[in-house]
């Protein structure tokens, strides 16, 4: 009895029938392409909510009952000088402790004094020690923006959350709030993280344009041999100030928890959608192999068995979904990865990291096997005498 | 080619479309321990005797002083710290209308409905430390205490920069009704 059919009966048939090797290949890509959109839509959303790595673990502290917004935290602009004289063990380089008081807020801006299109920026009031607490920042351009002289940096996804082009913010621009215009000195990059869709400037400049001289949003530390505790008994000691600690990962965390349901939605509508193209090779392969039908019933009177003739035509089928998925794959590389998208916390690059392309391919593969296995089973029902006899 | 040299070809295929992707890896958020106390020296087996109330400790104790206090854990929502044996303590003698029978708030240890000028008045913070002056660092709240007890602590008073600030730094804790 001969035991499997050769290999290259497979890779022969696949020029049997051009039509349906492109439907084949195509169905292949687009399915691939659509898992590796999908994918890599939810991953780039839970990476930049998940801020990515940072040197040194960060701790906010902020105004109670603001555990959930930054934007709404208010604490007393001391708060940072206080921590640094109450919590040792803070990061320290240089003479400089890694304390960074911040303002959270979102503001309508224009492009310039004729633009009326609404646009929200977020934007942080920052001192320099911000560049030094969040280690993931990275100045691409430039330099850091001046006290008092109308100076902004902007992240590299600031564009996309302000509905721009990328080249709108280049260096020497200007956008335009509080009825003046603010000039581009620099621009960052803090990949995976939603300070890449944020401008930057002196915290003292938005103190001033939002009338809040007394007040931040929060202080950020660095810790070094301090503890979480440390900071915890800080905020809870000082209760006439207000304030509470969370650690910088677990409120990203949080937010992230909030967007789960969108994350869900994609993932449900993609597979829907894959679904619906697995069905669809599905049916070209029951039509191309029920032509077949009188062939298979020649294989198997010549001795090859039902199971070497199954594996033949899966090879087939899989021969044709991973030229589709490589295609998928590369073309998606090329066009999805780094893709911007813009949400309510900034904005978010599309992300095919490995795990996400492993998803994709491993789509584009069961389009192969899918397609083939019931088919292929279902044509070998039929006894040898009556399949020899079709047309 | 035979079946198995067409899957390790497969295979190799997709192993090179994979290649030179950057893996990104999510931070995890980091925690510290909070495993249990090797010993439950901290818990007193009777209630100390002489205890006054957090009004009236903040307003005579300074800096250095025993003292021996009571009150209610509560006063804001995270009054429970489960990253140490830190919690914040109201006066038992402060209204809180959040246990009424007609409220149905879900944390009803934060004093919501109380003036915040008033829990300031009757709130402290109590730290936990082992026989060095060690902050001990486990959760209360697996050890039975829970917001809303009322507790006895026996400890010293920490700096007090403010007379607002009041911190005792506890080295024995009693749980009313145990």
């Amino acid at each position: 009895m001969l035991r499997q059919l050769p290999f290259e009966y497979a890779y022969r048939n696949l020029g049997r029938s051009r039509v349906r090797l492109v439907a084949s290949v195509l169905g292949a890509t687009l399915v691939v392409l659509l898992v590796l959109a999908a994918a890599g839509f939810v991953r780039g959303m839970q990476l930049t909510l998940t801020q990515g790595e940072n040197l040194h673990e960060n701790v906010i502290i902020m105004s109670t009952g603001s555990e959930e917004a930054l934007e709404r935290s208010q604490i007393d602009a001391s708060v940072a000088g206080q921590a640094i004289a109450s919590i040792p063990g803070l990061v320290e380089r240089g003479g400089v402790v890694y304390a960074s008081p911040e303002i959270n807020i979102a503001l309508p801006i224009n492009a310039d004094a004729s633009d009326t299109t609404p646009r929200q920026a977020v934007i942080r009031g920052v001192r320099p020690v911000a560049f030094l607490v969040h280690s993931a920042v990275e100045i691409t351009e430039g330099r850091q923006p001046r006290p008092g002289q109308d100076e902004i940096i902007v992240g590299s996804l600031a564009a996309t959350r302000l509905g721009l082009p990328d080249d709108r913010l280049a260096m020497g621009n200007t956008l335009r709030f509080d009825n003046r215009d603010w000039t581009i000195v620099g621009r960052f990059r803090a990949p995976n993280t939603v300070m890449d869709a944020e401008v930057w400037m002196p915290i003292i400049d938005l103190q001033i344009a939002t009338k809040r001289e007394a007040t931040i949003s929060a202080v950020v530390l660095s810790l070094d041999t301090a503890r979480f505790s440390d900071v915890d008994l800080f905020a809870k000691s000082r209760l006439d100030l207000e304030i509470t600690a969370m650690r910088e990962a677990e409120y990203y965390a949080s937010i992230a928890a909030f967007y789960r349901p969108i994350r869900i939605m994609v993932i449900v509508t993609a597979s829907l959608i894959a679904i619906g193209g697995l069905l669809g090779g599905l049916n070209t392969m029951y039509a191309s192999f029920a032509a077949r039908v009188r062939e298979i019933g020649t294989l198997q009177s010549f001795g090859y068995t039902r199971p070497a003739i199954v594996t033949s035509l899966t090879e087939e089928s899989l021969f044709a979904a991973a030229i589709g998925t490589v295609i998928g794959a590369i073309v998606g590389l090329l066009l999805l990865d780094g893709l911007a998208v813009k949400f309510s916390m900034g904005a978010f690059a599309l992300t095919l990291d490995a795990p996400v392309m492993l998803a994709g391919l491993a789509g584009g593969i069961l389009v192969g096997l899918v397609g083939a296995v019931p088919p292929a089973i279902r044509c070998l029902r039929l006894p040898i005498p009556q399949a020899l006899k079709m047309h | 080619m035979n079946t198995t040299q067409f899957a390790v070809t497969l295979l190799a295929a997709c192993g090179l479309t994979i290649a030179g992707c950057n893996e990104k890896t999510e931070s995890t958020s980091g925690g510290s321990s909070s495993a249990a106390p090797s010993s439950m020296e901290w818990r007193l087996a009777s209630i100390p005797e002489g205890a006054v109330g957090v009004q009236q400790a903040k307003t005579t104790v300074s800096e250095g002083d025993a003292v021996t206090v009571r009150g209610i854990i509560g006063g804001r929502m995270d009054a429970l710290s489960t990253d140490s044996a830190t919690f914040v303590m109201v006066d038992s003698k402060l209204e809180n209308a959040c246990v009424s029978e007609d409220d149905h708030c879900s944390t009803p240890w934060d004093y919501c409905c109380a003036m915040p000028e008033d829990i300031q008045a009757n709130s402290a913070t109590v730290q936990l430390v082992d026989g060095a002056g060690k902050p001990m660092e486990f959760d209360l709240s697996t050890q039975g205490i829970s917001p809303l007890d009322e507790v006895v602590v026996v400890g010293t008073v920490a700096a007090r920069p403010t007379e607002q600030v009041l911190t005792i730094r506890a080295s024995g804790l009693y749980r009313v009704g145990q």
